[in-house]
């Protein structure tokens, strides 16, 4: 299990970036099973949107406003599976998401609750890794697979390290200090 | 906070999405501290945020994200970076849409493509 403070040696995302609270389950090359609660604190929930749309619309529409943003959830399901990479092998450049296939949101999640991301390392090549992957409610059945806990399934997520200095960066560009821990 | 700015058209299906990528806004100092990268799913995020708009505008409906056929990042933004979104909308019906997206910075640099499906909820204004 990794706690927080393990995640900030293994990704280079900080507050209020780093979205995963907690590793449950770690098998380097293999899967990971990592832990996203959702809080109304966070900072997609500041500013005059939603407010604006709850003065106007219906209940529906309303409560639709506070779902997370589909991009939120994405980004902390990606950083399980850079998670998963990092503990596979130690990381050498800057992290960043190459590109998805057939990412399907099944439903919305809303502050308070809590999902678990189920990601699974197919194979690395050269400086990319492919994964896949699924998020699940938790606590809304006895098992991942009931449809009903199914909040986002990934077909395809492509990983990419790049070269210091690739993107524009400085020669030194903060990455991931990879530090093997077990489980 | 992924878009400045939104303009309608050319066509009545599309839209264009500005944002000014600037190392200081609030999810932005975390990714990552001391060199500054948009984050991939931000751009998708600026992409949903300007389809809702013109949903909002020409359809009276939220257009709500349901599915990414694909993503493609090909490029970074970084501060000072003003990225462009143009998404154009098809296959409309009252339930749903298909939007493609093209992202670019600078002189028309690729930074993403992107084929998106929305399910449409329609306003109904509180009583």
């Amino acid at each position: 299990m990794y706690e927080h403070a393990d995640l900030t040696a293994l990704l280079p995302h900080r507050h209020p970036i780093l979205l995963v609270d907690r590793v449950l389950e770690c098998r380097p090359g293999e899967h990971v099973r990592a832990v996203k609660t959702i809080s109304g604190s966070e900072p997609c929930y500041a500013g005059p949107n939603c407010d604006d749309v709850t003065s106007s619309l219906a209940a529906d529409a309303q409560r639709l406003a506070y779902r997370y943003p589909p991009s939120l959830l994405l980004e902390s399901l990606v950083q399980a599976a850079g998670v998963l990479w990092a503990a596979t092998t130690p990381l050498d450049g800057t992290l960043v998401l190459a590109g998805v296939r057939e990412v399907a949101f099944r439903r919305a999640v809303f502050p308070g609750d809590t999902v678990h991301h189920v990601v699974d390392l197919d194979r690395v090549v050269g400086s990319n890794a492919f994964c896949t992957g699924r998020t699940v409610l938790a606590g809304a059945g006895s098992s991942d697979e009931a449809d009903g806990a199914v909040v986002l399934s990934v077909a395809q997520l492509v990983l990419a390290m790049r070269p210091a200095g690739a993107l524009g960066g400085p020669a030194a560009s903060p990455v991931a200090h990879s530090r093997r821990r077990s489980p | 906070m992924a878009v400045d700015e939104v303009v309608f058209g050319p066509g009545p299906s599309e839209v264009v999405a500005t944002k000014h990528v600037t190392a200081s806004d609030p999810y932005l100092v975390g990714h990552y501290p001391g060199f500054t990268i948009y984050p991939g799913v931000f751009v998708l995020e600026t992409a949903c945020q300007a389809v809702d708009a013109l949903a909002r505008r020409t359809l009276a409906a939220t257009a709500e994200l349901a599915e990414i056929r694909w993503l493609r990042l090909t490029g970074p933004a970084r501060p000072g970076d003003v990225l462009r979104v143009h998404a154009s909308c098809d296959e409309i019906t009252t339930s749903g849409l298909r939007a493609t997206v093209r992202c670019t910075v600078g002189a028309d640099a690729a930074v993403a493509q992107l084929v998106l499906h929305f399910r449409l909820v329609a306003h109904v204004r509180a009583r």
